[in-house]
Order: C-alpha cells, then structure tokens, then sequence
C-alpha cells in the first residue's frame, strides 16, 4: 500500500494584473506518495512552476488545501546563477540552513563538490557544477519532499545526465518523494514513476509513467508526445484546431479535434482507469 | 559548382590577456544546394563563433587566421565592408535564437519588413507590403495582414520566430543560417517551425545551415550532422551514419548520456561523459576531447587528430582500431 506523503484537495491560485485575472491553477486535486518522482509536464503557462512553488509554500494559495506529511519541503531551480547570492561564497550558501557550519563540508562532497570549490564565488563554477550547490542546499535542511523546477533544462546536455544521475542516487539514498517539473519529456520520462500533464492550470491526465507515454488516453498528452523529437521513430500524428475561442469547461478544448458543445461549458470529471491512471475529459 | 557555403581549413582566434587562443581549429564544411546540414555541440563548442564567422559578426578583438569562407561562389574571407554588405543582402538569411531581441522593439513588423526589402529593390509601400504579407503567409501566418500592424512585443514566441524567418526569407537568400531557432519555444510551438524550415527548404531549395545542441532536433532536421567539440569538428555525416554507425568516442558518449522518450526509468542507465567541458583557456595542441575520452593515449594529447572519412562519413579519432 502506498503511503501519501502529500494530499493535494482543489487548489486554486490566480494572479491579477492590470489585464484582468488568470487562474494559473484551476481546482487540481492529486496525491504524492513517499519516495516516488511524479514527473509534472505541460507547456509554458500551464501552472506547472507555480504548483511546484504552492507546494513548498514560496507562493500562498487561494482556496483549496495541501495536507502535507512531510518533515521538510524544499526547492531546486531552474536557473543555478540566478538562484545563489553572487557574493556568497558556496560554503556559506550551504551554510546557510545548516546549525553547524562544518556540515557544508560533508554535503557538498555528498553532492560531488571537493573540498577546494567550499571558498568558491558562484562565477567561478560551471552550470552543472552551481546546480550541485542547489541540491546541497537543498539538502541542508534534510528535507523529506524536494521540489525540481527545471533542474537540468539550463544545463549543457554532458551535465544534465550527471545531474539526473545524482537526484536519482540521493532519493535512493535518503528515501526522498521528488515533484519533479519538466517541459521536457524525455527527461521527465527516464525519471519520474509517475507523470502527471497539466493545461490551463488544470490536470488532463495523470498515471504511471510507462502508461501515459505509451498508452495516453487524453488527446492533449496525445499531442505533446507528438511534438516530442523521436528520430527514426513512427510517430502518430496529431493534429490540433487553431481557435481562440475562450472555454469555461476544458482549457484545452478550443485546440481540442474531439471536442464538443459540453466540453466549453461544463469541466471535466474525473475518470479512473486501471493502476491509478486518471483522465480529466468529457469524451473518453 | 552546386556548393552554396564552402568552409576550407578555417582558424580562428581570440585575443584575451592570457595570449591567443583558437577557438575554431581547421574547420572546413560545404553544404551543396538544398541541403539541410546540422551543426551539433555543447556551449563553448565553437559552433556560435562559426556563425558569427560566416556573417562577419566576429568581436573585435577576434580574427580569421588562416581558411576561407566561400558563400555561393564568392570568397568572403577578406571581403571590405562593401562587399560584405552586397553578401549579407543578396545570399545571406539569418534566424537568431532569441526573435525578440533581434526585431527592433519600436517598429510594427510592416516598417520592419519593408525596411528589408527596400535593401535589394524599389518597391512602393504598397508592393513592399504584399511582398511581406505573401511571405507571411508562406511561412504559415494566416492572418498576415493583422500581424503586419503589430510591434513585436504583441506576438508570441512561435509567431515571433515565424516572422524572423519569413524576414529571413524576404530577399530570397541561397543561405539560411538558423542559430537554435527552437531553443526558446515549447515542444509543440518547435515541432511546427521544424516542420516549417524542412517545407520551406524543399520548395524553395534552400540550403540551411541549423545550429543546435540537441542531438534529437539535429536527427529530426537534417540531411547531415557535423559535431562539434572543443572548435574542432570530431564527426561529420549523413544523419543515418551519426545515428546508427557514430564513430568518434565524443558521438558515442552523447547519444549515451541523454534522457530519450523511449527508455523508462528502469530501462537504461544514464552513461555521463566524466570530466569537464573543454574550455578554450586551457587549450592543448591534441585532441580536445582526450581528457574526457575514455580510449585516449597518450599521443592523442600531443598530436591534433588527422580526419579519416569513409564515404563522405568524417571522423577525427586517432583511435585506428575502432574502425
């Protein structure tokens, strides 16, 4: 039996500006369970960074309730340089958390960091290697849950790999549940046991990894895994409408090729299938 | 004579404080008519300086050391302002990664555009704008006539890059040059405008120089890859000999460390390639990959590799044996 570490009931989150306001995530209910990596995949504006930020509290929500059984929660992101303080030297930015300083130490080298970068400025290190000091000071506060917004998308693609590599040896290590946001679906797919596809702020579908990719059943996951370049693969084309006619059911209705009256006025119910896989859409 | 962009022994070098350093070694390159050719590499690879090379972009305090560069029959290498202008007008059509930095954000697209093609014609405003809005549409932009109207901070990335390349287009060069046209867009938006540069290419003939570091967007493009590393090039072939016969140990090592849609979590290790990414302030006369690579001797450090090719398929390894 799997064990929930986070419960995740209608929440909601809008933004308001001079133009109006956006829902960037529209009532969305989901479970994470302890030690797996729930891949979340969706493209810009999908409300897939601001979930990662509503979970680790950087961003307070509207309406809705996260229950969250976890010791710790914290945040890698996307871009290493823009994350650090250009001043701090990488010891103290580890430090930072810690309650004994000489902790650093032990954590950058957990991180594959030597002993000689601790004096460093963030300029003087690569991309992959700030990204370490990201997970480091991820890591100071012994977090149970750790949000990846991005971790590798910034990076040289001979870093990414490394990076990857060593999320995946600390979850095994420490036991941690990953929410791990990509618009990448490769990266998402070789690392997550679950993926969850977000649009419009809502969840289209959500399920294990092998049977989203392999088998979507929403036409939205259908088409992003069309875009994705597979070389030398037979891929199924998926075509989708150009209309910008506004929806108060489904967001992805007006691009839908099988939608309906009903899909522009009532939200999708969710409907379970087989292992947990759940699809949010009127026609299936 | 069907080369559209010849590149022969081409060295270039910056000037920094430490000394000179050589940022492309030897690098020669044709692409013959209509052909889609793929310039693949991590950053610091050589491959935006290669770009910049061949538009006369470089920073001052770079220059050609030796090489030449011949753009449809015309050797640009030491070409006087004059004539490199006549080149970038006529033959020349560039598509830069970031569209909104390289459209001017105080004029609607319409002034953009005619601005462009008053370079190589005279045309009235009229015939200028049905000339864009043609273009436009060619470049699959339904409502041409509304997007004209609009300054650039209106449109959204895919439309923006739509237009770059129509703009691109305009003078009907017989080179494109695209510099990670895709990198800033969403999977969805990328796949739309690689399938617009491929339509494109094979109506009109163009000949396309695409720069990116994604192996999977270079499979999906183009007729031939060159790779990259450390400003040299390692490996150069038709995209069916780099994906099934990769020779260099640098090839190998890539297509080993990417996460890919087809394998799962469970179904593949990652194999990342050990080291650091070669930088241009520690540069050795060997090859640049030998740090890294894990079937390099010791002469591989001393001696620049020598390139072997085998049916139009290049590799520069010292690694005989391999073969």
């Amino acid at each position: 039996m799997k064990e929930t570490l986070i419960e995740v009931r209608d929440l909601t989150k809008t933004f308001h500006s001079d133009e109006g306001t956006t829902r960037a995530i529209d009532r969305i209910s989901f479970d994470l369970y302890k030690g797996e990596t729930l891949g979340v995949a969706g493209e810009s504006g999908c409300g897939k960074t601001t979930l990662g930020r509503c979970l680790v509290s950087l961003e307070s929500h509207d309406s809705g309730t996260i229950t969250s059984r976890a010791g710790g929660s914290q945040i890698i992101f996307q871009d290493p340089y823009n994350s650090v303080d250009p001043y701090w030297t990488i010891e103290r930015i580890v430090a930072e958390g810690l309650k004994d300083r000489k902790d650093a130490i032990t954590l950058l080298e957990k991180v594959g960091l030597s002993r000689n970068e601790k004096d460093s400025y963030p300029h003087e290190l690569s991309g992959g290697q700030l990204q370490r000091v990201g997970i480091a000071r991820a890591l100071s506060t012994n977090p149970d849950f750790i949000v990846c917004d991005e971790p590798v998308s910034a990076l040289d693609v001979s870093y990414q790999s490394k990076i990857i590599s060593l999320l995946e040896d600390l979850q095994e290590e420490e036991g941690l549940t990953y929410l791990f946001i990509s618009h990448d679906l490769a990266v998402v797919r070789h690392i997550a046991d679950r993926i969850m596809i977000m649009y419009g702020g809502q969840i289209m579908e959500i399920g294990n990894t092998d049977e989203i990719i392999n088998s979507p059943l929403h036409p939205y996951t259908k088409f992003l895994l069309s875009a994705v370049p597979a070389p030398f693969e037979k891929k199924k084309e998926f075509q989708v409408l150009d209309d910008d006619t506004v929806s108060q059911g489904c967001p992805f209705a007006p691009r839908c090729p099988f939608r309906t009256e009903k899909c522009f006025r009532e939200r999708c119910e969710r409907q379970d299938r087989a292992n947990g896989h759940l699809v949010y859409c009127h026609n299936i | 004579m069907n080369n559209i962009l010849e590149i022969e022994k081409l060295n270039v070098v910056y000037r920094i404080p430490e000394g000179r350093r050589h940022v492309l070694r030897d690098v020669s390159l044709e692409l013959k008519k209509g052909e889609i050719m793929a310039v693949v590499g991590e950053s610091g690879c050589g491959k935006s300086t290669l770009v910049n090379t061949i538009i006369s972009l470089l920073p001052s305090n770079a220059m050609i050391e030796s090489g030449r560069i011949i753009i449809d029959g015309k050797d640009i290498t030491n070409a006087d302002s004059y004539e490199l202008s006549s080149v970038r007008r006529n033959r020349l059509g560039v598509v830069f990664q970031d569209p909104f930095s390289a459209l001017d954000p105080l004029y609607t697209i319409e002034k953009q555009f005619h601005e462009t093609i008053r370079l190589t014609e005279k045309l009235s405003k009229a015939e200028s704008h049905d000339k864009a809005a043609a273009m436009l549409r060619a470049c699959g932009i339904k409502n041409a006539e509304e997007i004209m109207k609009k300054y650039p901070h209106e449109l959204s990335g895919g439309l923006r890059q739509r237009v770059m390349i129509a703009m691109a287009l305009i003078n009907d060069p017989t080179l494109v040059i695209a510099d990670e046209p895709t990198t800033a867009l969403d999977v969805t938006i990328q796949k739309e405008i690689l399938q617009l540069l491929r339509t494109l290419a094979r109506e009109r003939q163009l000949t396309v120089l695409f720069i990116t570091h994604s192996q999977d967007i270079a499979f999906e493009i183009a007729d031939r890859i060159t790779v990259f590393y450390g400003g040299r090039i390692v490996e150069q072939g038709t995209r069916d000999d780099l994906f099934s016969f990769p020779l260099h140990p640098y090839t190998q090592a890539l297509l080993n460390t990417i996460p890919s849609i087809r394998y799962g979590k469970n179904e593949r290790k990652l194999m990342p390639i050990e080291g650091e990414i070669f930088s241009f302030l520690n540069e050795t006369e060997g090859c640049s990959f030998a740090p890294r690579c894990p079937y390099a001797r010791e002469s591989c450090f001393n001696k620049a590799p020598a390139v072997r090719e085998y049916n139009g398929h290049k590799c520069a390894c010292e690694m005989e044996e391999k073969w």
